[in-house]
Formats: C-alpha cells, structure tokens, sequence
C-alpha cells in the first residue's frame, strides 16, 4: 500500500489510527487469538465461551504467564531458559516445606510465617537465576546447557528437599493469597497483570530494557557502544529465576500442595507461549504484549483441548506441534 | 597413533616413548578419569562393584544408552542435539509391541505380526521421526532444539495414543534374546553396542560422510564453500539418531518384555551426558565414538555406584546435571 498513490484520497484520522492498529505487530496475533476463541466455541458447542470458563482460561493461564515474561525476558538476548520448571519445584518445595503445619514434612523446627516462606521462594528463584546468569555470562556456556544441567540440578534438590513426598498442610493463609479475589479478580491473574506491566515499563522505558534488546540483536556491536553485555545477560537469568518463583508461589497458593510433579512441562509452556508471542529465539525482537497474548492463545488451546477431552496424548502432540510450528514460523519469516 | 615408517623410529619407538604417545591421546585424560573412578567406586562400596557379575551388570546396563549415545554423538558432532531420543525410541517400542503382542486387547492388528517384520518396523519408525528432525532443522532451519523437544512431545503423545497408556507385554519369546540372550558368553546388548560402536568409528573415520560431518560440525560455511552438502549432511545425523534410537528402543523391550510410557525416560539426559563427557563438543566437530563409548561407561559406573549405595533416583538427576555443566563448562574454557 503506497502513500503516495494515496495521497490524492484524503484518510481521515479514524482511518489513520485504525490502519497504525491493523499494522502493529501484535495485530495478527490478536486477530489469532480471537479467531481462536470463536473457534473453540464453535467446538465445544459453547461450552468455552462460558463466563465461568474465560475466568479459568485467565487463571490457569496467569501462572504460566507470570514465568513466561520471565522467559521473554531471557529469549530476547537470544538466550533460553530450560530450568523454570525445576526452579519453581524447588521453590514450592522449599517453600512449601518451611510453611507446613505438619512436622513430618517440615525442614524447620516451626512452621515459618507465610510472608517469610514467600520471600525465601523468591530468593530461591532469584539464586538460581543468578548461578545460571553466571555460567552464561561468565564461563560463556550456551545458556541451553547450562539450564539442561541446572534443571536436573533442581529436580535432584527438590527431591532432597522433600523427600519426594507431597507436601500438603498448609495455612489457611496461603489458600486465602492463592484462591482468593480482589475485585472479583483471582490473585494469581492480578499479579500475573501487574508482573506484564512491570515489564514492559522496563522493557520499554529503561536502559536494562534498552540493553536487552541490544544483546540479543547484536552482542558484538552492544558490547562496541558499550553496553555491559555479561551484567545484562546476568540480570535476565535472575529476572527469568525470580519470575519462576513467583510462579511457585501462585502455584502454591492455588493447588496447596507441592510435589515432584509441581510445574512439570514449564519450560516447554513458556518458551511456545513467547516463541507464539512473536519474540524470535534468535534474539531482539519482540515485545511483551505478544507475550501475554502467546500466553491467552495457549490457554485458550489447552482449555478447550481439556472441555473437548482429549487425552495426553492428543495434548502432546498438540503441544509439541505448536512449538514446531511456532518457532518454525519465525524462522522462515525471519530469513526467506 | 601411526605405524613408525623408518628403522630409526622403529628404533626410537621403544616402551618409553610408547607410554608417552599413548598419554598425548585425545582420550587418555578420559581412560584415566574412567580407572580411577573405578576404583573410587569399588574402595566405597567396599569392594561390591570390583566384582565380575558387577562389572557385566554395568555393560549391560550402559549398553542401551551407549546405542542411543553413539547416535546422538553423530547429531552433536553436526552441532545439533537431539532430545527426543526418548521419545523415538519409546515411540518404537510401543508400535513394534502393539503389533507384537499377544493379547488382541492390546493389540493394534488383527494378529500378532512375525517379530521378524516387526523389527525393521520399529528402527524405521523412529527413523522416520528422525528425518521429521532433520528435515525441519536443515530445510526450515528451525533450531534443533526446538525441532527435538516438540518431537519429544509429539513421540509421547503418539505413543500414548497407541498404547493407551497401557503396559503392552505377553511380546513373543524370540524378543527375550535382544534383551537376555547370549552369543559365545557375552550379552546380546553389549554386543549390539559394540557392533555400533565399531560401525560409526569406521564411518566418522573412514568414509567421506564422517569427515564432511566433522567439517559441518566445525564450521558449516567453509563446509559449503568446500561443495559439502550440509543440509544433507544434517538430515542424514538425524535419521542416523532416530534409526539407534530405535535399535536401543528394540533392546530395552526386550529386556523389560514390554512396552510402557516409562519406557527409556532421560534417555536423552543420559545421551547427551555421556556424550559430552567423552569429549564431544557441543559446538560441534569435536570428538570420537571411543570418547562416547568410555563416557558411556563411565556414567554407567556413577549410575551403578549410586544405585549400590542406595542414592535416591533423583540423585541421579543431580548427578548428571552437574555433569554437564562440568563438562561443557571444562570445554569452553578449554577453548578460552
């Protein structure tokens, strides 16, 4: 569409706002999301549609959403993080096993006040981010080795944290946190919302954001304008590691209980929910809105996957199919 | 290690000079790392791993890995990896044994096929995800982890799908022989790894194929110049992975006579564990099938160790995260 052929045509402003909308990246992202929606609807005899449904969808999309912006984060300087799963395991592990009220299952002497018990999972979260962000920046190890080797790491400590066991018996007050509403709105969702924001106004608006964009784009000319490419790479693995345990925290809250199973299958969640939201693996490019709206469309597929009942297997491929695809997408829009 | 071609250095080779050259082989650190571990393991577990049946116990075991190892090590010599090891040879397992098995119930034929013709079924099954691999990875250009991790979830979920989750077992006689028989005292899996093991030694050294691999591996844009074929070199390394995966999937049912959705899980851990223990780059073109192999023995000596000192299996996991990152770690500053 040229402009200057156009030119003769006076465009009013409402159509000039209207096509700057139809443009934008996310367009046809929000477009699939909708198409998608309708979709399922029409699949599900209107089951999906449901107002109790789309508060669902919302929810259980929430806590894979608060890590996924942790993973956008990581991805856009061309990284991976393949140890969210295994650092929210050892978070709610830890967590979990510091909060209970039941001795057997408990590491400390007394059960530990709730809001300690959620600082320490951040502080998890974060530590590991921190050990991964060093062995990426510092040693130079691709950041998909490192997280492998973190990730089974994790799993080996959750397990020794827990002894393998699930652990429930938690207070009333994390149930309250993780079940609860505010304004009609699930906790989880609101800190899912304020998580989004936070990060694009970092992204978008402060030099960190700035720096991100610029090592995953180019680290060599980064590094030449002098952007500290080893601290920002560092920074983004500690951001991915303390979204991951903010993550086991909603978990928590929601389910009440910790496992070896908590948060399973995160990674693979996460890298399709950005790798659909538009950020590209090689690194650079892509911003926060696709991200949550990636999330939304994953969630709206495993929701009405689970109304229509398909098994696990139907789910694998599916999942699977979509990472392929979705990433595959980018690498042909990418290159060709 | 070259035959000496003079007199004189017929001469000057004498035992000393022997010791030394043998000391200067790439693999040497790896042959000593593997004796002392040995015996680490045998004054720990007081004398318990020194024993005979012991010491076949871990061939045994190692085997099945050691025949996915190898093919994995053909995808990491590309700079590839594979995580979807697991899954083909799980994948084959369950197809050949729903149409092995003796129980209509289980069964997807009208009739128990021959296991004869069930055998090939199985490696071109799982090579078949294997060029699925190769193709999006070198065609599409999608990176190869992305493409194996989606396929490890597709596998999974096929294989779900025709087992319905179900053990499938009541599988022909003439299978125990893969997985217990005996040839001339030595087990049939270890002579299957072996067998593989020699094959992929004569083609990474001795065909054009293995040294335009090597040449892939190192620097795929020089390879082109040079008029190699990467792309099909690539898809090649893939089908080469699935085909062993198969084959070790082929092994395992016949050790365990049946076919689970547990079969053959971290097998890719365990691969890409023992391959970057012996030395195999994962940056690509590094690395020889004698390195695999002693890597796979001496993960197969940790495993044993841990599981005769009664270590938790999520131990294991600990384990062979550390050492991937130790190893990968050791590498890159290596190359510093």
């Amino acid at each position: 569409m040229s402009e200057i052929a156009r030119e003769p045509r006076q465009t009013g402003r409402a159509r000039d706002t209207a096509r700057r909308i139809l443009r934008h990246e996310n367009a046809n992202l929000l477009f699939v999301l909708i198409a998608l929606i309708f979709g399922m609807g029409a699949v599900t005899g209107g089951v999906s549609l449901g107002r109790t449904n789309a508060v669902n969808i919302v929810l259980q999309s929430s806590i894979r959403g608060i890590a996924s912006i942790g993973q956008a984060f990581v991805i856009l300087t061309a990284g991976l993080d393949l140890s969210v799963g295994g650092i929210g395991l050892l978070a709610c592990t830890v967590g979990a096993s510091m909060i209970t009220e039941a001795p057997h299952l408990s590491i400390v002497a007394q059960p530990v006040p709730l809001a300690v018990g959620v600082i320490v999972m951040m502080v998890v979260g974060a530590s590991v981010g921190l050990v991964n962000g060093t062995l990426v920046s510092r040693v130079g190890m691709p950041g998909l080795i490192v997280t492998l080797g973190m990730w089974q790491i994790l799993k080996g400590l959750g397990y020794a944290v827990g002894s393998g066991s699930t652990i429930t018996y938690l207070p009333e007050s994390l149930l309250a946190l993780g079940q609860g509403r505010l304004a009609g709105v699930p906790v989880p969702s609101i800190v899912f919302i304020v998580v989004a924001v936070v990060g694009y106004l970092i992204l978008n608006y402060t030099s960190f954001g700035r720096f991100a964009y610029a090592v995953g784009g180019n680290p060599v000319s980064s590094w030449l304008s002098g952007v500290n490419v080893k601290k920002t790479q560092l920074m983004v693995y500690m951001v991915s590691g303390l979204l991951a345990g903010v993550a086991g925290v909603a978990t928590l809250g929601r389910s009440a209980h910790a496992s070896m199973r908590t948060l399973m299958g995160l990674e693979i969640d996460t890298i399709s929910a950005v790798a659909i939201g538009g950020v590209s693996l090689m690194g650079g490019r892509g911003n926060l809105i696709g991200v949550v709206i990636g999330v939304l469309i994953l969630g709206v597929i495993n929701n009405g996957m689970t109304i229509l009942g398909a098994g696990p297997g139907a789910e694998g491929v599916v999942k699977g199919a979509i990472i392929i695809v979705a990433v595959a997408i980018d690498c042909i829009r990418r290159v060709r | 290690m070259t035959q000496p071609k003079t007199d004189e250095e017929r001469e000057v080779t004498s035992g000393r000079t022997l010791g030394r050259k043998l000391l200067r082989h790439e693999n040497a650190v790896l042959a000593l790392v593997l004796a002392i571990l040995i015996a680490v393991m045998a004054v720990v577990t007081k004398g318990h791993t020194a024993s005979r049946t012991n010491a076949v116990n871990i061939l045994l075991e190692s085997s099945i890995r050691g025949i996915a190892s190898v093919g994995q090590a053909f995808v990491i010599l590309s700079a590839g990896i594979d995580v979807s090891v697991g899954g083909m040879g799980l994948i084959a397992s369950v197809v050949g044994a729903s149409l092995m098995t003796n129980n209509p119930a289980w069964s997807i034929v009208a009739s128990p096929v021959p296991i004869g013709a069930v055998l090939p079924v199985m490696i071109i099954v799982a090579a078949a995800f294997g060029s699925a691999n190769g193709a999006l990875v070198s065609r599409v250009g999608v990176p190869p982890l992305i493409v194996t991790l989606g396929m490890w979830k597709i596998c999974e979920g096929i294989g779900f799908q025709v087992s319905k989750g179900v053990s499938i077992a009541q599988l022909p006689d003439a299978m125990e022989f893969f997985g217990f028989g005996r040839v001339g005292g030595v087990p049939v899996p270890v002579i299957i790894f072996i067998t593989v093991a020699v094959i992929a030694y004569f083609v990474l050294n001795h065909t054009t194929f293995g040294k335009s691999l090597y040449a892939v591996g190192g620097n795929p844009t020089s390879a082109w110049l040079t008029g190699v074929s990467v792309n099909n070199i690539t898809m090649v390394v893939y089908i080469i992975s699935g085909g062993l995966a198969g084959l070790a999937g082929i092994v395992w049912t016949g050790r365990t006579m049946a076919a689970t959705m547990r079969s053959l899980t971290n097998l890719e851990l365990d691969t890409i564990a023992s391959v970057t223990i012996g030395g195999v780059s994962l940056a690509g073109g590094k690395g020889n099938v004698l390195g695999v192999v002693i890597g796979v023995i001496i993960l197969g000596v940790i495993n044993n160790g841990m599981s005769l000192m009664g270590a938790d299996p999520f131990l294991q996991n600990f384990v062979k995260g550390a050492i991937i990152i130790g190893a990968v770690a050791v590498d890159y500053l290596r190359r510093r």
